[in-house]
């Protein structure tokens, strides 16, 4: 069930109806049989995968606010990390581990008979095992408490609006709101219908429509394109991968907020950023801070000299990078993203400027340099990434399909950038609602129509569901 | 709720404006408006060699309605196929006993006319079948949920039903080389629905065409298939020709019609005015062997 999908909306209404007739902890049993059902749409069976994480996680959770012993806690955030990290493991990287491993024999002159498993990707697996990972070392450093009743942790586990594509919600945020009464408030539907519309805008209109721009760039040979197409094509994938995620992210935080219950924001204005750490505090929040949380910080952080900082961020990316998946394309682009946090640390000028001139410059300096990662991200091989990078720095002419895509690039998404500056200089993410209420009305028609006019011909899946 | 109420107001306003005025959106739309009168005039005539000339645009370039010398109702809209046809057949020839109409003459190819065929749920639901058609989707091809929700909205609101005119015609004023560039994506994504590929041999089912063939016979209206020329040839479907070979409905096959060349088509499946002269000679003659005098 996608949310872009006629079927999300039949069900959702069911469950909001439904979800605001019953009392507290009925919610919470009919909201967890949602969520099931929600998932187990795509493939039921990986219901058990949910289900084993959630137990085994459980579980862990009471051992740990029992025990006190060091060694046997120990044990016990181990056990979860394996198992988490297994299920990962198994699901996301075996088959890509496997072939790396019968390449390098081959090198040698082996001719290794492996079998290759045909895994299916489990939908949201990244984004689950990180949030119930999350709990367990929280509760492990007793910085949250534990669950103490298995239905309030299994909902957190398996909330369906942020299960498949994130936010990846923290325990301490999520867990409270579930577990309190919630009741009906009028705020909630204005709220919510804005980042409903607001993220089927970015999702539909920007995301999709841009698709068939970027998969002709990034389908035709490279020797074929000219610099002019390359730049055209990488910009168009920017707008497209931040649509559709942040997109995601917006319809999550407005199906739930009609239910009650605030979602921490996902991105905030990531192409204004001057500076990488800039951007990592701006694109996909919810992950950044959890790799800093989690990996960044127990490595050292920046409080072992500077060249283990070096070391900590480049390998905190390289991992952020292998999460997206199991390519050596996100590798590079994770390798790509801790280079530039790298530079700018050891360059001093990781702090953005107060000029506003040079402001701008460093703003304009930070998407070129995103774009080129992007790069990395979309294509289909390391051979493909380097070669349109090259072509990049050859002559630029104007193409009539280069001119067309800045069309369509302007037509669709300048709308959101210019919203998205105001949003900035207010730094008020829902500045929209202390505007007059003639502005207010504006901006919802012209989603509402963009929403039911400019859809593109062919219905597309959310980007992230893959990871 | 003051600004939500205001909103949906604005909306059911111009969607009200949008069905007012959308004829003059293209000529496709135009063409869809005046179906029912087109047919309600000719079944009114009561002659007893009233022909439907039903098809999309393979039939409308292929087929001169003014040349068969006899009364024609030619109903061809832009990318219609085998659920539009059932549907317009139905609503207005089927669902109204007085319109006399003794032969329906569809125009077909590919597996256009077959179960296979994928509905548009946006066209069937706003512009050719009623709601109460959706009780029944599979009836007018519809298996999804999905498509089921399409179709509901699009019967709801035709500011939703025909976005992509209203998209082609918006982005065709702001962005350069836009229609060259839709045209290309939309040929891509259409080649997937075109099958059965040259020389394969696959089967598709017919149920529906079949059934549809009775209820127009129950009435005392002929079906003639006709299988349409295109560039590059396709397979007949053998089930379609057991359909055929079964009396269900009478098959006319142009697919190698003598006289037809490559030069005849200005692109890949559609005919020109030479094309168009010669395959309604022919079709001419052939509708005039069985015609009830």
């Amino acid at each position: 069930m996608i949310f872009n999908s006629f079927i999300f909306w039949a069900f959702f209404a069911i469950v909001l109806v439904v979800y605001w007739r019953l009392p507290h902890r009925q919610q919470n049993w009919f909201l967890m049989l949602a969520s099931y059902v929600f998932y187990g749409y795509w493939d039921w069976r990986y219901l058990f995968l949910l289900w084993t994480s959630t137990i085994v996680d459980y579980l862990v959770g009471r051992g740990l606010d029992r025990v006190t012993d060091p060694k046997r806690r120990k044990l016990l955030i181990t056990v979860s990390i394996c198992a988490n990290l297994g299920f990962l493991g198994f699901f996301k990287y075996c088959g890509f581990f496997v072939t790396q491993f019968a390449d390098m024999l081959r090198s040698f002159g082996l001719e290794p008979s492996i079998p290759v498993l045909a895994i299916v990707l489990p939908v949201g697996i990244s984004f689950y095992t990180f949030q119930t990972m999350s709990y367990t070392i929280d509760v492990y450093r007793g910085k949250a408490p534990a669950a103490k009743r298995f239905e309030d942790f299994a909902l957190f586990v398996a909330y369906f609006p942020p299960l498949v594509a994130g936010p990846i919600e923290r325990y301490g945020h999520l867990a409270p709101q579930l577990v309190a009464p919630r009741s009906w408030k009028h705020e909630y539907f204005g709220e919510g219908l804005f980042h409903i519309l607001f993220g089927l805008f970015k999702k539909v209109i920007i995301a999709d429509n841009l698709a068939p721009i970027v998969n002709h760039v990034f389908s035709t040979p490279t020797s074929e394109l000219g610099a002019f197409d390359v730049a055209v094509g990488t910009v168009a994938f920017a707008l497209q991968i931040y649509g559709d995620f942040s997109g995601y992210s917006s319809i999550a935080q407005g199906v739930s907020k009609w239910m009650g219950v605030d979602l921490t924001y996902n991105f905030r204005m990531p192409y204004f950023s001057r500076t990488p750490s800039e951007f990592w505090q701006r694109w996909h929040i919810s992950l950044s801070q959890w790799l800093r949380d989690y990996l960044y910080i127990p490595l050292g952080g920046n409080r072992k000299g500077p060249a283990r900082t070096y070391i900590n961020l480049a390998l905190t990316m390289l991992l952020g990078g292998l999460w997206h998946g199991a390519a050596w394309t996100f590798v590079f682009w994770g390798a790509w993203q801790g280079l530039m946090l790298v530079a700018y640390r050891a360059a001093g000028v990781e702090t953005p400027s107060s000029s506003k001139v040079i402001s701008v410059f460093q703003a304009l300096l930070m998407f070129a340099l995103v774009c080129i990662g992007w790069i990395f991200f979309r294509a289909a091989s390391l051979d493909q990434a380097l070669g349109m990078i090259g072509t990049l720095f050859t002559g630029y002419h104007a193409t009539e399909f280069g001119l067309y895509a800045i069309g369509m690039m302007l037509f669709l998404a300048a709308p959101l950038l210019v919203y998205e500056w105001f949003v900035y200089r207010a730094n008020d993410m829902l500045v929209l609602f202390s505007r007059p209420a003639w502005q207010r009305y504006l901006v919802y028609l012209y989603l509402v129509l963009m929403i039911a006019v400019m859809p593109p011909l062919a219905q597309q899946v959310f980007i992230y569901f893959q990871f | 709720m003051l600004l939500a109420a205001a909103l949906f107001a604005t909306f059911v306003l111009l969607d009200l404006a949008l069905r007012a005025a959308d004829s003059r959106l293209s000529g496709n739309l135009a063409h869809i408006g005046e179906i029912p009168k087109l047919i309600e005039d000719l079944g009114a005539k009561g002659s007893p060699q009233a022909t439907l000339l039903l098809g999309n645009s393979l039939t409308n370039n292929g087929v001169d309605a003014a040349a068969l010398a006899q009364p024609v109702g030619k109903v061809t809209p832009d990318g219609s196929s085998f659920w539009d046809w059932k549907c317009i057949v139905e609503k207005q020839l089927i669902d109204h006993p007085e319109r006399k109409v003794s032969r329906v003459v569809l125009g077909t190819a590919w597996h256009l006319a077959s179960d296979e065929t994928r509905a548009d749920p946006s066209r069937l639901g706003a512009l050719f079948c009623s709601m109460g058609d959706i009780a029944h989707p599979a009836s007018v091809g519809i298996s999804s949920p999905g498509d089921i929700g399409e179709f509901i909205v699009a019967r709801g609101s035709h500011l939703y039903a025909l976005r992509d005119t209203l998209r082609n015609r918006a982005l065709d004023k702001f962005i350069p080389h836009y229609k060259r560039f839709a045209s290309e994506q939309n040929a891509a994504g259409r080649t997937d629905d075109k099958q059965p590929a040259e020389g394969t041999k696959h089967e598709v089912p017919y149920g529906n065409l079949a059934t549809l063939a009775r209820s127009l016979k129950a009435r005392g209206t002929s079906l003639v298939v006709v299988l349409m020329p295109v560039k590059q040839t396709y397979e007949a479907d053998p089930a379609l020709l057991a359909l055929a070979a079964r009396g269900d409905l009478r098959l006319i096959d142009y697919r190698h019609l003598p006289g037809i060349e490559p030069a005849h088509f200005i692109d890949e499946m559609h005919l020109g005015a030479d094309g168009r002269q010669v395959l309604t000679a022919q079709l001419a003659r052939d509708l005039l062997e069985n015609t009830p005098r």
